[in-house]
């Protein structure tokens, strides 16, 4: 017991550790209790409301029959939360295009006996799909637009692949959606579905590829929860069912995150102190509980930079060492040549823009809406200088002193540039406007042009580009307006709620 | 006459760039590539040159410090700043101690030469950007004694931070496009009259002010 740490040396209440046996008994208790403490301390963010593991079996069942049990507290439109629904799917049969057997399947909210949304596959779509939306789709057009029924196919496309945009249901090919439902009272809910999201330690509802995100609205008030399945073919399987309040409650926790590797953690830590005092261990473990918290704010932070350096730096790096080193062997042909090089050229000084801006993002002297203002005025200023459009900044001069994280300032950034590269390429504008405006704690940026718009009801504009744009502003607790007209030019506003004023 | 162009600039290999880029460029010819911001100062009045490109991040003395001691020494010569990112605090600062521009690395070779030329016409060309920070900087350092824009200076200077090229400005006032330019360069010559002294001893200390 001699061995006393300087740091408690210098407590006054050090005698107390010279303890006898059945205190220190009592300490080993206590680090049980501490090591569940730091479980609950870790997983406070949200909680899975409930779990089904299944499996069920629907085949052609009409209604099917509620599995929820009342288990979880029933939404209605008057609601203003966040639910997160999973599920596997493993379909029976194929579905193959053409086939005269039509067929829908998947989890259907039930509302006082009536069908609300469903997600898995509609009846008219080929591939999956989520049915009995209301809304426009944010992202696709309706599956099957041209018969009204409210089908939205779900984006499926796997990342790092050249698989198409959807996924059609195979046999024994199972499966896992999971979708948020954001209720807004008196109105629809914004549905948004993630098709086999990445639910391995680390990632969030963030971090998912866009190309396998969908968003609309529906009407997704519920009391039950069907498993449904009509039409021909021979029926899907469904398993493992959960609802919960966040997504990170689906996602695995790291190593160091596991209850018992906490536990072993903090009673090595115990051990090590030789059973010092209470205080201290409660301080060491908050410590302890604070920078495991930190180390997995600043994983997720880490995480995002590694992928905007491979996303934006190296793929175009790799394109450029693919071109300089193409077979040049026609080098007398001097045209191929200086394409080659106009090529190279013009990659690298996208590169080099896209370098700046990450820099700028990571760099927590930037951590200011001044900041954010003069750099998106430099930027715009310098995307549109050699092109044909003239852009003008409505940015007031001073502004009140927000901070914004290194992620709001990155979204944002990336946001406006996709807005001016959308003008630059599709508008046929000669004058743009980038507005910034601050009204209550809300931040609107403003990219507005005098080009040739487009007719919302007919055309679906931008393409990924919009779609990025809603993920980015989406992932930062913001939305993405868009007003056009055809003729009339166009205008796409980011806004987004500010953190409190310091 | 041709241009004769400095470089100051630590990146060896941007730094042998440059140097191709001016040699290569017809009107313009590189009279001296410097390392380091000691090293300018010691060697570029031995090679007058009438611009000179000086990086911001320079190992020891800072690009800011170099440019204040390169207009002591030889008021005449244009200094424009060449930065990696946006950095508005020291381009700011350059630009009080006398730098007439700066340029972003990422800026193409073309217009890397055309701002040179522009800067050595005696134009004072004021980016958006750049005129923001001047509002910012009037407003924030209000002090009765020091000059203040006249009117028609912070009507040019405002629409030039709405995004308006001079030629449009000159339209919107009434005003020929030489007179929008000379407001501009009385604008910047106010900026560093006023920020010189502040500035200088923010620097250098307050004994080597001048």
């Amino acid at each position: 017991m001699g061995h006393a740490l300087p740091v408690a040396r210098g407590l006054g209440a050090l005698n107390k550790r010279r303890t006898s046996r059945p205190l220190g008994r009592r300490r080993r208790a206590r680090a049980w209790w501490l090591a569940g403490l730091l479980g609950c301390a870790l997983h406070a963010s949200g909680a899975v409301l409930w779990r089904g593991p299944g499996p069920w079996e629907a085949h052609d069942n009409g209604a099917g029959v509620d599995v929820l049990h009342g288990e979880v507290k029933p939404q209605g439109n008057t609601s203003s939360s966040t639910l997160f629904f999973k599920f596997s799917v493993e379909p029976l049969s194929d579905a193959i295009t053409g086939q005269t057997k039509l067929y829908e399947a998947g989890l259907v909210l039930y509302e006082r006996g009536q069908e609300r949304l469903g997600v898995g596959k509609g009846l008219v779509a080929h591939a999956y799909s989520a049915f009995n939306a209301t809304g426009r789709g944010l992202f696709l057009e309706p599956a099957a637009k041209s018969h009204g029924i409210g089908e939205f196919d779900l984006r499926a496309q796997p990342k790092d692949s050249n698989a198409g945009l959807l996924e059609v249901p195979l046999r024994g090919i199972v499966r896992t959606i999971l979708f948020k439902v954001h209720y807004a009272p008196g109105d629809d809910a914004l549905v948004t579905v993630w098709f086999q999201p990445d639910l391995t330690p680390g990632n969030t509802e963030f971090s998912q590829w866009p190309g396998q995100i969908t968003q609309f609205k529906a009407k997704a008030a519920f009391d039950e929860l069907h498993f449904c399945h009509r039409g021909g073919g021979e029926g899907w399987r469904f398993s493992d069912l959960a609802v919960a309040t966040a997504f990170e409650d689906f996602v695995a926790p790291h190593v160091w995150q596991q209850g018992w590797v906490v536990g072993l953690a903090a009673l090595l830590g115990l051990g090590g102190l030789g059973g010092s005092l209470w205080l201290l261990e409660r301080r060491q473990v908050r410590r302890r509980v604070l920078k495991l918290e930190r180390a997995r704010d600043l994983d997720q932070e880490r995480a995002r930079i590694a992928r905007d350096l491979h996303d934006d730096l190296g793929v175009r790096l790799a394109e450029i060492s693919l071109l300089a080193n193409q077979d040049h062997g026609r080098a007398d042909n001097r045209e191929h040549l200086a394409q080659a090089l106009r090529k190279i050229a013009g990659i690298a000084h996208e590169t080099a823009q896209m370098a700046d801006g990450i820099v700028w993002a990571v760099n927590p002297r930037n951590d200011t809406l001044h900041h954010l203002a003069n750099y998106l005025v430099q930027f715009a200023e310098n995307f549109f200088r050699p092109t044909p459009i003239r852009c003008r900044l409505d940015v007031p001069v001073q502004l009140p002193p927000y901070r914004l994280s290194s992620e709001l300032r990155h979204h944002l950034l990336l946001a406006v540039k996709e807005a001016c590269h959308n003008a630059a390429r599709h508008s046929g504008a000669t004058e743009l406007w980038l507005r910034l405006n601050l009204a209550e704690a809300t931040l609107v940026i403003s990219i507005e042009d005098n080009g040739r718009g487009f007719d919302p009801q007919t055309v679906a504009e931008g393409g990924d580009g919009l779609l990025n744009m809603r993920t980015r502003m989406t992932s930062v607790g913001g939305r993405v307006e868009l007003a056009a007209a055809p003729g009339q030019g166009m205008r796409i506003q980011l806004v987004v709620p500010l953190p409190p004023e310091e | 006459m041709s241009i004769a162009v400095a470089i100051v600039e630590d990146g060896k290999r941007l730094r042998a760039q440059l140097v191709a880029l001016i040699n290569g460029a017809r009107g313009l010819r590189c009279v001296g590539a410097y390392a380091s911001g000691e090293q300018a100062l010691r060697e570029l009045p031995g090679h007058p040159a009438d611009v000179v490109l000086m990086d911001l991040n320079l190992p020891q003395m800072s690009g800011v410090e170099c440019t204040g001691r390169l207009k002591q020494l030889l008021p005449a010569l244009q200094v424009v700043i060449l930065t990696m990112y946006d950095d508005s605090e020291r381009i700011f600062q350059a630009l009080e101690m006398g730098a007439s521009g700066y340029l972003l690395k990422s800026t193409p070779p073309g217009d890397i030469l055309k701002a040179i030329a522009d800067v050595r016409q005696g134009g004072a060309p004021m980016s958006s950007y750049i005129a923001r920070q001047v509002v910012q900087f009037f407003a924030r350092r209000a002090s009765p004694k020091a000059p203040q824009l006249a009117p028609r200076e912070e009507a040019v200077l405002a629409l030039v931070a709405q995004g308006y090229l001079n030629k449009e400005i000159a339209e919107q006032l009434g005003l020929s496009l030489e007179t929008v330019r000379s407001y501009l360069k009385s604008i910047y010559e106010k900026l560093q009259v006023r920020s010189r002294t502040e500035a200088a001893m923010k620097v250098f200390g307050p004994s080597k002010a001048g």
